[in-house]
């Protein structure tokens, strides 16, 4: 298989090598990013999945046997785990209610819960709250939680300054915690 | 005047307010691999564990070694402990059956052979 690592690399790998690892990591984070996001469509909990799944790799290297097998194996049953133990955590937690208003007043004061953000009505919600806010507020918000730039790195891509792109980062996020509020309560009104 | 790093509510709910976002403007994006400085920052983060985890292994290794020459150094001792204890006890129990005259005989011998040694040492 292509992407298997050989007999030699297995053994560096299983020494802590890393280039090796390096290399394996980026290799294996689009794999789980997409395992993941099978079982639930949710971007963030699916980051914190493969972050969790990497560093459970790395504080357990130790038992790693190259003899068993591939390392792409052994990081697949840590996801698999991580998969149940994701579960189980769901099955004690009640499901959030119809009444999202309530979740996006509270926005700034308890973590959404993961349910509501697997809701295909709360993308849609998302992304017609984003269409009505100002262009550059819409791009500064792409640019920073999407593709996670820097304040420093999106007001370069701007030609502004870092302290304009933490303003205009204020403005954005109040502008759409308020649309997202103001879709919800007419949902709520239907 | 406020306070420096001052951990007010307001920083929380600011925090907050940051983290629920990012969480639903990802829900809302069609992305079906993470950003690059996710996966930069996510191999950064993992080697410096690594590196971390095998200082530590290294570490310990160390510190097994050195108790494994402490163990066997005290064993020595102990050993060498038991082997003089028995030999003074033999010796005491024979001393004590002796009459006066051959212990005094004893004891005067033991002391020339150490003033011999003594003086041979001093020489």
């Amino acid at each position: 298989m292509p992407n298997e690592l050989d007999q030699q690399n297995r053994a560096a790998f299983a020494r802590g090598d890393a280039d090796v690892w390096r290399a394996f990591i980026e290799r294996q984070v689009p794999r789980l990013y997409g395992l993941f996001l099978r079982n639930w469509p949710n971007r963030s909990l699916a980051e914190e999945l493969v972050q969790r799944t990497v560093f459970d790799a790395v504080r357990g290297r130790s038992s790693y046997d190259p003899a068993k097998g591939g390392p792409e194996d052994w990081m697949l049953a840590i996801a698999r785990n991580n998969i149940r133990l994701e579960v189980r955590k769901r099955t004690g937690r009640p499901s959030p209610n119809g009444d999202v208003s309530r979740y996006f007043e509270a926005i700034d004061t308890r973590p959404l819960p993961d349910e509501l953000l697997e809701r295909e009505e709360t993308a849609d919600m998302v992304r017609l709250a984003l269409s009505r806010l100002e262009s550059k507020e819409q791009a500064v918000l792409e640019a920073k939680y999407i593709q996670e730039f820097p304040a420093e790195e999106i007001a370069r891509q701007m030609g502004t300054t870092g302290k304009a792109v933490h303003s205009l980062l204020y403005r954005a996020r109040i502008s759409l915690r308020r649309e997202l509020e103001r879709l919800a309560s007419l949902k709520e009104k239907e | 005047m406020k306070p420096e790093n001052d951990n007010s509510p307001r920083d929380d709910s600011a925090a907050m307010l940051d983290e629920n976002i990012s969480r639903l403007l990802k829900a809302a994006s069609d992305s079906t691999s993470p950003s690059r400085r996710f996966t930069e920052s996510l191999i950064d983060g993992a080697l410096i564990e690594l590196e971390e985890a095998q200082v530590k292994e290294k570490d310990e290794t160390h510190r097994a070694a050195g108790s494994d020459w402490l163990e066997k150094t005290l064993g020595w001792a102990a050993m060498v402990a038991a082997a003089c204890s028995a030999g003074v006890a033999v010796i005491a129990s024979i001393f004590l059956k002796m009459t006066f005259l051959l212990q005094s005989v004893v004891v005067l011998t033991m002391l020339f052979n150490w003033l011999t040694y003594l003086g041979e040492f001093i020489r």
